[in-house]
């Protein structure tokens, strides 16, 4: 029997790239040298902007690329467009290389870059589309036929021939989703790509993608952003990138978890009155794993609430076994695990408890 | 280039340049009007103080209007890349995979294309109003046009690739621009300039913008053959000139490129 091993959508392997920081007084006079040390590559100090960062993606996955800004997820993004070159590394899209084959990597890969939309301003949506059509190659028919589906396909068909200016900024936004569409690239790129919607647009916009590209179409997304909220709805797989490096990887549950390594948990309890603090307290915190804990009487009612933190790995039948032993009954619990967001400012804070 | 994909990606550019020219209505009007405006004005300004130029057996009406229309016709070419390269849509576009020739051709092309549109009042001016007389051989000027083309393309390549590093202004074709603008010969002959230093028209010969004014007024002038030894020599000066350029731009471009790339400035202005 033989394994068929599936190339992954996306490779990345030790990416790592460097920028020079010139620190430049530009005055008149300065204005020749100034060229000239920039010709010359004269620098004042080199900032990293992506470390060693490796990640695989497999077909047909939403993989999101969270951090805060200044990260590095824009320079990932455009090393994987082939428009930065990396400083050490390799990148693979459904194994080519985006530094030794960059054309036939953009046949298999488009973005939508945050800023820098691409249009001509005074051409309509639709000969937008025509003119990078023509520029990626395909046929006039073929790409009047796929226009014309994209444009439906994007709620664009009633704004087709209007002057790109008038577009706003949802609009906008379908057109570059319509525009990295085609060439039916398998991967495609987005970097913050609901900034600047409104709630309802942004909701609208997060559905589309997951539900149409990924699911209908089976495409592979990077979704480079630093809304939470977003990556947990939308992203498979997550990759939290901080400072240059990958802090951490997994699903928006894993990423979670892993931060997580105490748990807060509420038990309510109904029985006779709270137990002693000898009886009660005391038995509970010699299980181990629990680290801190409190018992209340609930006002409006006969209950006990009894909140409790914990490490992982605390043995929570003995907790139960305990509670049961005092008499009490067990009548609802809540554990809380720490948000996405709880987990993201902790991580790139480099805060683990 | 493989045709005709890659004429259509020279021509959907071309296309884009038309559309956002046109839909400026002022600025057609101002165009054209300086266009004519500026042979008029230097027409008179050489009829004003006609003498003869023995170096191509014409008149200085003649001489002038020449190159002028060369300066109108060719080399606008060199600029017209730089109009066109905006950092607003240089990376969509490069990210289409588009071929650097392709690119700046296509970049280039409305620019030309205007020229030679402004060209035919021009040449109605320069000949009806300002006398000039042609005496063209036709088959040296289309060569001395291809050639002249090849070496005003190649120095786009050069202006676009370092213009991607440098940003708004590009100190090389800066340069060799205000160097043409005193050296190339387009309002008098380079002779002219050893009255003011001895051996200064051998400098002006090394720039390609003199070769360029040569070929075209040996041809348009004085109905130079390719038969003639002595015109023969110049063309192939000038020829050698452009093969020389053609790795040289490319390599500038690619340098350019990457060096942008490198850098991470690509989208910059």
């Amino acid at each position: 029997m033989t394994a068929t091993l599936e190339v992954p959508a996306l490779q990345v392997i030790d990416i790592t790239k460097h920028y020079d920081v010139r620190v430049r007084k530009i005055t008149t006079a300065m204005e020749f040298r100034t060229y000239l040390s920039v010709l010359r590559g004269k620098k004042d100090r080199q900032m990293t902007a992506l470390d060693k960062v490796n990640f695989t993606i497999a077909p047909g996955k939403v993989f999101g690329l969270l951090g805060p800004n200044g990260a590095g997820k824009t320079t990932l993004i455009k090393i994987l467009s082939t428009l930065i070159l990396p400083d050490s590394g390799q990148a693979l899209v459904f194994g080519t290389d985006v530094v030794k084959q960059p054309r036939a990597v953009l046949k298999k890969l488009q973005a939508v870059l945050a800023e820098g939309w691409g249009f001509e301003r005074r051409l309509s949506g639709r000969q937008n589309l025509q003119f990078y059509a023509t520029l990626y190659g395909i046929p006039s028919e073929t790409a009047d036929r796929r226009i014309d589906e994209l444009l439906e396909f994007c709620q664009l068909t009633d704004a087709a021939d209007q002057m790109f200016q008038k577009y706003s900024t949802g609009m906008t936004r379908k057109l570059l989703v319509g525009r990295a569409l085609l060439t039916d690239a398998s991967v495609l790129l987005f970097d913050e790509p609901t900034s600047g919607l409104d709630p309802a647009s942004a909701a609208d916009f997060r559905g589309f993608l997951k539900n149409v590209l990924v699911r209908e179409r089976g495409k592979t997304l990077i979704w480079a952003t630093h809304n939470l909220t977003e990556a947990q709805q939308v992203c498979d797989t997550i990759g939290v990138l901080n400072k240059g490096h990958i802090i951490a990887k997994g699903t928006p549950s894993e990423i979670r978890n892993a931060i997580a390594e105490k748990v807060n948990m509420t038990i309510t309890l109904s029985g006779n009155g709270l137990p002693s603090q000898e009886e009660g307290f005391g038995r509970i915190s010699h299980i181990n794993g629990v680290t801190r804990f409190g018992m209340k009487k609930d006002p409006e009612t006969t209950n006990i609430r009894l909140e409790l933190e914990a490490t992982r790995d605390v043995d929570y039948n003995k907790i139960f076994e305990t509670l049961s032993t005092l008499g009490l009954r067990i009548v609802g619990v809540e554990a809380s695990q720490p948000s996405l967001e709880e987990a993201f400012i902790r991580l790139t804070r480099g805060d683990k408890s | 280039m493989q045709s005709p994909v890659e004429l259509s990606k020279v021509w959907a550019l071309t296309k884009r340049d038309i559309y956002n020219w046109s839909t400026y209505k002022s600025q057609i009007l101002t165009t054209v009007a300086s266009s004519i405006v500026g042979i008029a004005a230097w027409g008179v300004n050489a009829d004003y103080r006609n003498i003869l130029v023995p170096e191509y057996h014409t008149d200085y009406v003649s001489f002038l209007i020449v190159g002028i229309l060369v300066t109108n016709l060719i080399l606008p070419l060199g600029t017209g890349v730089q109009k066109q390269l905006n950092p607003w849509t240089l990376e969509t576009i490069l990210m289409t995979g588009i071929k650097t020739p392709t690119f700046i051709l296509g970049s280039t092309l409305w620019t030309y294309i205007l020229s030679v549109i402004l060209f035919i009042p021009q040449l109605y001016l320069g000949i009806y109003v300002f006398k000039a007389v042609l005496v063209v051989n036709f088959i040296s000027l289309a060569l001395a046009i291809v050639i002249s083309g090849l070496i005003v393309f190649c120095l786009a390549m050069i202006s676009t690739g370092i213009r991607i590093v440098t940003k708004v202004t590009d100190p090389i074709t800066w340069g060799l621009a205000m160097a043409a603008s005193l050296l190339s010969g387009m309002t008098y002959p380079v002779s002219q300039l050893n009255n003011y230093i001895p051996g200064l028209s051998t400098v002006s010969w090394i720039l390609p913008q003199t070769w360029i004014y040569h070929i075209v007024r040996l041809s348009s002038l004085e109905a130079g053959s390719l038969l003639d030894p002595g015109i023969a020599e110049a063309f192939l000066a000038t020829l050698a000139y452009a093969l020389v350029l053609i790795p040289i731009s490319l390599y500038i471009y690619r340098w350019g490129l990457n060096r942008a790339k490198k850098d991470g400035t690509l989208g910059w202005y």
